[in-house]
């Protein structure tokens, strides 16, 4: 066993890509590709505050159960994937995620909403989670 | 080659794109799973998942193997069906310790219902 330390890993042929070998010992990944860029818990009620968060700059109430993230780090193209979830105020209180509430994707960021599932008036929630995956810019 | 630990601060390729070490770190799912959720609840497949238990109609509680530093790790998920029939489906949120993430399937007007595929992931620090 060993230990290497270094400040960076250089690849040796495709631009832009590190393999590597999956767990069925052939197939390879993309290293950079499979890793979330961003990903945010936060308390969505009353103030917004982010209890915990990678590569997140800011983070703005737009109105109710709708928020906007910003990144620190940009992603490459406004069509990157974000998926998110909430925990419901009360057992019969839950919202689904809709990942851009008519208001385009950017590569500086979403904006986010979420909906009831009863259909009613939607509501802010605490926590909720989001994850940003793609390329960086 | 011996195996063991790789420690850099950033994966750089030789003609473009570098990437610093936080987001392999940062960026990697701790856990993950996959899961049917009718009947008697079936892992498919699943990433440091201890264990998955039927906690009633539409509930799941899920025990993390190696738990997180805290509480406050980020999980996302979906739920799904396999007809298009009772409207759209949904995973939600339960309690969570820094070892246990329950969660629910709902769908339009129903706040907890049982699912057959059910998927989440969690990211943020390990402990």
């Amino acid at each position: 066993m060993s230990e290497i330390l270094v400040n960076k890993l250089t690849g040796t042929s495709t631009a832009g890509s590190i393999l590597v070998t999956g767990e069925g010992n052939s197939t390879t990944t993309n290293l950079q590709q499979g890793l979330a860029k961003a990903f945010i818990s936060f308390d969505g009620t009353g103030t917004v505050s982010i209890d915990t968060s990678f590569n997140i700059s800011t983070l703005t109430d737009n109105a109710a159960a709708d928020y906007s993230i910003a990144y620190t780090n940009n992603v490459s193209t406004s069509n990157h994937p974000v998926t998110g979830s909430n925990i419901g105020s009360a057992e019969t209180n839950y919202l689904g995620f809709i990942c851009s509430d008519g208001v385009a994707q950017a590569t500086t960021g979403v904006t986010v909403h979420f909906v009831h599932n009863n259909g009613s008036s939607n509501n802010d929630q605490d926590p909720v989670h989001l994850v940003t995956s793609g390329g960086l810019a | 080659m011996a195996l063991g630990k790789i420690k850099a601060d950033t994966l750089e390729h030789s003609t473009a794109g570098s990437l610093d070490t936080q987001y392999v770190v940062k960026g990697s799912a701790k856990a993950w799973i996959h899961f049917n959720g009718t009947g008697t609840v079936a892992i498919k497949d699943s990433l440091n998942i201890a264990s998955l238990s039927d906690a009633g109609t539409g509930l799941y509680n899920c025990a993390i193997s190696s738990d997180f530093s805290n509480a406050n790790f980020s999980t996302t998920g979906a739920a799904g069906e396999n007809d298009d029939s009772g409207g759209n489906r949904s995973l939600g949120l339960r309690a969570k310790t820094s070892g246990t993430q329950n969660v629910r399937g709902f769908r339009d007007g129903v706040s907890a219902d049982d699912m057959v595929e059910m998927c989440f992931q969690c990211m943020g620090d390990l402990a």
